[in-house]
């Protein structure tokens, strides 16, 4: 695993890209470290992931030499599918924390992680288009889910970068912060997750994805089961225990 | 890198001389690219602090080259006098400007945009947009406005002519005897200083001045480039380097 670190620190799982002299560009191997450093945080019963690049940018996207000479039947049958698969079905929640140039499929990965946050050097957007192809990750759909057709619709078409602060005020990243200051508060962040109910931090998370794929109606519907789901659990009743007897809840999960 | 930008390397310091003196420091295309590299250059470094910003001869800089703007006033803008503004006024490191002669346009939005500046009594700064029939651009009137409230309205408003000594009364600049002396010797004690202390203020002072910045500078661009288009531009340009009265007509 070299392309990408991973440690953890308390039970905080921290993911650094690491091909800084290449700005953290996505290539096979990252792809396989990615899966790796994630599996590692499972195995190590993480409650919550950070994601950050080392150097100048989070990520550039796709390392586009490795790309450009790969047959189109690999990079369909496989790709970087594996990564945005891992992603998908890792139930803590994932931050990403944005230390520089996110562009492309980092703005993808950004975007599939559940929780952004900039520094305020951070420039964001999906200059795809600049070479002749299109996002391929989430750059057309996650994106515009965001911050609305029009405005997807000028970073798509034009793959202009946006700031910090024009992403901070189209609602695309949470919070800016000074860059020195972007891992402290990306753990401060990750603390105050971990440290509530890592259960029904899991069903939250569903729950909030699934209100991008269903009809509200259907949304509503499943909200209400993962409810019923956190009542019955062992936290939901300790949780609500604690606040009847006005101290604090121990959590078990 | 063409002559029309000298640097210097001062250690953390680094100084910047716009040398066009024979045209007043009038930032062409090739000053100003030149322009952008070198701070862009100088952000990048580590190993360098604060920028001195200062012109060759008698003037800082008369701003926009007349003779070398492009037909869309709104491109030159995005594309440089507005990449300037930012990569100066959104740097963590401290930029000084050393103001003296003649400052006009897009040259007082330049030094406006760093975050110490001097000057000398009698400076004539100019804002000389309106006298082609234009609006101030790359920032003036924001950081105009902001730093020195309605007092500089006039001069957003209509253009105008003051002095060093009543930029300073507006709280725009600080005169002294000999600005370049003053901002560098101003700029060592920062460099060699608790520079990170300084550099935060900065920063903090960005989100209190120019959190908008960005937007008001695509909208100013936006403004310009219609302006741009007018018949008294055209007429204002013509009769500038024809050294004639213009005769506007409000069309």
């Amino acid at each position: 695993m070299n392309t990408v670190l991973y440690e953890k620190v308390g039970d905080i799982g921290i993911v650094k890209l690491n091909r800084p002299e290449k700005l953290n560009a996505i290539n096979m191997e990252m792809v396989e470290d990615f899966v790796k450093a994630f599996d590692q945080a499972e195995k190590d019963k993480v409650k919550a992931v950070i994601v950050t690049g080392i150097g100048r940018a989070f990520c550039a996207g796709a390392d586009v030499g490795e790309m450009l000479n790969m047959p189109i039947e690999e990079v369909a049958r496989k790709g970087h599918a594996p990564m945005w698969e891992r992603l998908r079905t890792f139930r803590k929640p994932v931050i990403a924390a944005l230390n520089g140039v996110t562009a492309g499929g980092g703005l993808e990965l950004a975007m599939a992680c559940d929780i952004i946050i900039a520094a305020e050097s951070a420039t964001l957007g999906q200059p795809e288009i600049n070479l002749g192809i299109i996002p391929g990750a989430g750059g057309t759909q996650r994106l515009t889910r965001t911050v609305g057709k029009y405005k997807g619709m000028e970073m798509v078409l034009t793959g202009k970068m946006i700031s910090a602060w024009e992403a901070y005020r189209r609602g695309l990243v949470v919070k800016v912060v000074p860059d020195e200051a972007l891992l402290d508060e990306a753990m401060r962040l990750a603390k105050d997750i971990a440290s509530r109910s890592g259960f029904a931090e899991e069903l939250a998370k569903e729950a909030v994805n699934r209100a991008l794929e269903t009809t509200l109606t259907q949304g509503l519907e499943f909200e209400r089961r993962q409810f019923y789901v956190t009542l019955a659990s062992v936290d939901g009743k300790e949780g609500m225990r604690a606040f009847v007897e006005k101290r604090k809840p121990n959590w078990t999960s | 890198m063409g002559s029309e930008i000298l640097v210097e390397d001062r250690g953390k310091v680094l100084l910047i001389t716009m040398n066009r003196p024979e045209k007043l420091n009038a930032m062409n295309k090739e000053l100003r690219e030149y322009l952008i590299k070198t701070i862009r250059d100088f952000n990048r470094n580590p190993e360098k602090r604060v920028a001195v910003i200062t012109g060759a001869g008698r003037a800082f800089s008369v701003g926009a080259d007349l003779s070398s703007m492009s037909q869309d006033l709104a491109e030159d803008l995005r594309n440089s006098f507005h990449v300037i503004i930012k990569e100066i006024r959104f740097s963590p490191k401290i930029f000084i400007s050393a103001v003296k002669g003649v400052a006009a346009g897009a040259g007082i939005s330049l030094a406006l945009a760093t975050d110490i500046r001097y000057t000398t009594k009698e400076t004539r700064f100019v804002t000389a947009f309106h006298n082609i029939a234009l609006a101030p651009d790359s920032g003036m009137t924001l950081m105009l406005l902001r730093m020195a409230g309605i007092k500089a309205e006039k001069y957003a408003l209509l253009g105008g002519e003051f002095t060093g000594e009543e930029a300073e009364k507006m709280g725009l600049f600080q005169v002294v005897e000999d600005p370049l002396a003053e901002a560098l010797r101003a700029a060592e004690k920062i460099a060699n200083g608790q520079f990170k202390s300084y550099s935060a203020s900065k920063r903090l002072i960005n989100r209190v001045m120019y959190y908008d910045l960005e937007d008001f500078l695509d909208y100013e661009a936006a403004m310009q480039g219609a302006l741009g288009k007018t018949y008294d531009f055209s007429e204002g340009v013509k009769a500038f380097l024809e050294k004639r009265q213009p005769q506007f007509k409000g069309e």
